[in-house]
């Protein structure tokens, strides 16, 4: 028995000097910092070295809660995910699906790589090609799509109410070949034959869809929706920085907890008040991350994380 | 991805604070054989061998690490100035000088990072110096230097002269202020010479608000595809001009208004009639279309759309004697209203300002070589200017013409007496050197002082509401300053949040600072 045990852990001596590397990375990356943490509960003071401040609470947390900012960028942060999330899984479904519909397989190759281009494109660049349509002065929709409707233009960087709906949709403009080639990936290992014997049965194409594909997509599907979840309580900064363009009037619905922790740490240059933001967003991304993983764990417990 | 660039961050503070205490403790050993004096400040310790203003040649050649503010990178003739400088260092105070470029907008982020991983720094220069001088003692980055000054300083306490006070927090001086020739600048706006004389327009005869709109009404109409007013910088606001100048009190929501009986009192600078007054007029500036649709979201300044002659005039609050800052090429004439001629406030005297950080094993040092800078002009106008022949010329006027692509660009006179260095070609312009600095003392006279020059505000009590209503102020100020919102909406809005933000405290807490060292001034 004893000898078993051995020749299995030997087994695996060439696995983990294959994980060696990331390990280190991780251990570094995200091990280390947790020694800074302290940083968010002292007081700043250089004259030895920051980490020789004096202790003093939650006294840096205060600034965070002093307006109604961190109540914001929480429910910015957590509600657009969650909207990203259902939105980009039902698209990304859907055209998947679509796609896999297509016979030409030339025609279908073109479209996934058309759809696939947006996601490798820096988020600079798309700020400014959203920028080309949504530019008060020579903006597309402004100058074109609005004066053929007859409507007065929108000053569309200080208009707060359009912006969910514009980062939602440049999010999934994004995002969508991306999920898309996950699906279609998935899709492909479906054998015709169920399909055949289907028709052979008088199956509709939404009846074919509804019991063969859906089902054969659902491990897929939990998938990545768990790893959405499990990132939750970050954003994507390009998104929310860049494309506003930082307009402040917009602060209220594209600030997310990295966009503050980085104005934070540009504008004060106060360490440990950054600090409090960054222990605040991993203290409250920690809770979510038990939370969804016990959710996950109530159904389907062998798709749970831990 | 941010998350990750935090952690490094961090990371990289831990691992450089390690290393940076081994290092430091062994090599204080090593090169200063004769501790001078420990980073508190006091200089004169029994050990140390050297009198009160002697120069100690015998020791080792102490390096004094200098840093500087510059835009972007250094210059790349740095290690050439730097050896200049040296040459005349090491006869005069036996030390040599190491040059080390901050870039101006991470200045805060370099100094902190810097001071965590105790990394060293004997002299450095904060700008705007405002920004930092209350905080910087609060977390003791910088030390006391009243002593220092007295026994190192004859010459800076000579050149800064009544620009010392402005220095000084809490009673004690913690950074020398550096002095310069025009004492503040005014708020005005930069108009386009060609334009003006396109359409006839008189300069001289533009007195007021009134009648720069009736120009910009002439410009809009006949030039329909030239933005007709932008802010000078981006991220910047046309309001300031037509606000004026009054004293903030180092905040950037109050405003210090003097009472009939003469008593001075901080109100909420937002919830003035003067600012509704003001946002209303930029608004119907915006919605005339004088000001662009996407000025708060433009990448592009006011200063480069005016060279590209796509714009007619600027929204500045820099305007010196010789017209402000405008660019090379560029024909503009600044126009200044009564309430943009220049207000001398603390924070004016304090953005450049010199001091000695915690990390600094020999304080003194550092102390010489700002007076050695001081009493030097050679080297004043090196560092300002750089190498004759190499990176400028004098022409027939006297004034210095540097030359184009020169290997070594200072964009601020930041160090010694500014009335010693050379004068600027850009400064200048057609006259001679005499003629710019009379119209400069001219330019002096029309300075108001403030009532409260000299008043620093201890923010230690505050940090958390100034924080808060500095992110409330991101939000509006940008927004509301350059008419792209209805002011009539927004300023209540604006207001209540400053309010809920804690605007109160600080409003409270500046009045009574203020009245404290109103009293301690009679």
């Amino acid at each position: 028995m004893k000898k078993k045990k051995r020749i299995i852990w030997k087994k695996y001596i060439p696995l983990y000097i294959m994980a060696l590397p990331a390990l280190v990375y991780v251990i570094i990356n995200n091990y280390m910092p947790l020694y800074g943490m302290q940083l968010a509960f002292r007081e700043l003071d250089y004259s030895k070295g920051v980490f020789s401040g004096k202790f003093v609470g939650f006294q840096n947390f205060k600034f965070l809660f002093a307006t109604k900012d961190a109540w914001m960028m929480t429910r910015n942060t957590v509600l657009y995910n969650l909207l990203f999330i259902v939105i980009g899984t039902v698209f990304g479904v859907t055209v998947a699906i679509l796609f896999n519909e297509i016979r030409c397989k030339i025609a279908a190759r073109i479209y996934q790589s058309a759809i696939l281009i947006p996601y490798f494109m820096s988020m600079v660049i798309v700020s400014y090609l959203a920028f080309a349509f949504m530019g008060g002065e020579n903006g597309f929709i402004n100058n074109t799509l609005l004066k053929l409707l007859g409507k007065e233009p929108i000053s569309w960087y200080s208009e707060a109410k359009y912006w969910p709906f514009i980062l939602l949709f440049i999010h999934t403009w994004k995002g969508i070949g991306y999920s898309v080639l996950m699906y279609t990936v998935r899709l492909l290992t479906i054998n015709d034959e169920y399909y055949e014997a289907a028709s052979l049965d008088g199956a509709t194409k939404w009846q074919k869809i509804w019991h063969i594909t859906l089902p054969f997509l659902k491990p897929a599907l939990i998938l990545m929706t768990i790893l959405s979840v499990g990132r939750m309580f970050y954003s994507d900064f390009g998104l929310f920085y860049q494309i506003p363009m930082n307009s402040g009037h917009l602060y209220n619905v594209t600030t997310t907890i990295d966009v503050y922790s980085f104005r934070a740490l540009m504008n004060l240059g106060d360490i440990t008040m950054a600090s409090a933001t960054g222990v605040y967003q991993s203290a409250v991304g920690f809770v979510l991350l038990l939370g969804a993983n016990m959710l996950v764990r109530r159904f389907s417990k062998d798709d749970s994380l831990f | 991805m941010m998350k990750r660039f935090l952690s490094l961050l961090l990371v990289a503070v831990m691992l450089l604070s390690a290393a940076g205490c081994n290092s430091r403790a062994s090599s204080d050993k090593g090169s200063t054989p004769t501790p001078v004096g420990e980073s508190s400040g006091q200089s004169d310790t029994d050990e140390t061998p050297i009198s009160k203003g002697q120069i100690n040649f015998d020791e080792e050649p102490y390096t004094i690490t200098v840093c500087y503010p510059v835009m972007g990178v250094a210059s790349p003739d740095q290690e050439l100035i730097q050896e200049k400088i040296n040459e005349i260092a090491i006869k005069e105070i036996n030390a040599y000088v190491q040059l080390e470029a901050i870039d101006l907008f991470s200045m805060s982020n370099t100094y902190a990072l810097k001071a965590s991983s105790q990394e060293k720094m004997d002299l450095i220069m904060l700008m705007p110096g405002g920004n930092y001088l209350t905080t910087f003692v609060n977390t003791n980055m910088i030390v006391p230097i009243d002593d220092l000054l007295d026994e190192w300083g004859p010459v800076i306490k000579e050149t800064a002269g009544d620009w010392l006070p402005v220095g000084q927090f809490l009673g004690k001086q913690y950074t020398v202020p550096q002095n310069s020739t025009t004492r503040t600048m005014g708020y005005g706006f930069n108009v386009s010479v060609p334009l003006c004389e396109k359409y006839n327009i008189d300069i001289e005869s533009i007195r007021s608000l009134e009648d720069l709109e009736a120009v910009f009404e002439i410009i809009h109409k006949n030039e329909p595809d030239i933005t007709v007013l932008a802010p000078e910088s981006t991220g910047g606001s046309i309001i300031g001009p037509v606000l004026g100048l009054y004293d903030t009190l180092g905040s950037r929501t109050s405003r210090m208004v003097i009472q009939e009986d003469g008593s001075l009192k901080v109100v909420l600078d937002m919830e003035s009639p003067e600012y509704m007054e003001a946002a209303k007029r930029v608004r119907d500036w915006y919605q005339k279309g004088y000001i662009s649709k996407d000025v708060i979201t433009t990448q592009e300044a006011g200063s480069t759309l005016l060279e590209a002659g796509t714009c007619f005039a600027t929204a500045i609050a820099s305007v010196g004697a010789s017209g402000g800052t405008i660019g090379a090429g560029v024909e503009g004439r600044h126009v200044v209203f009564e309430s943009g001629l220049p207000l001398l406030r603390t924070a004016d005297s304090q953005l450049f300002m010199w001091a000695v950080p915690t990390t600094c094993t020999r304080p003194e040092k550092s102390i010489q070589l700002l007076n050695l800078f001081n009493s030097s002009a050679e080297l004043a106008n090196l560092f300002f200017h750089g190498i004759e022949g190499m990176h400028y010329e004098i022409n027939d006027k006297g004034a210095v013409v540097p030359f184009e692509n020169a290997g070594w660009v200072n964009y601020w006179p930041l160090v010694g007496d500014a009335f010693k260095l050379l004068a600027s070609k850009g400064d200048v312009k057609d006259g001679t050197v005499e003629e710019f600095r009379q119209k400069e003392a001219e330019f002096n006279k029309l300075t108001k002082i403030s009532p409260a020059y000299g008043f620093t505000l201890d923010t230690t009590d505050i940090k958390t509401e100034i924080a808060a209503c500095n992110a409330v102020g991101d939000e509006f100020g940008a927004a509301i300053g350059n008419g792209a919102v209805d002011p009539e909406v927004e300023i209540p809005r604006y207001v209540q949040k400053l309010y809920d933000a804690g605007v109160q405290r600080i409003i409270d807490e500046q009045q009574r600072q203020l009245e404290a060292w109103v009293a301690l001034q009679n």
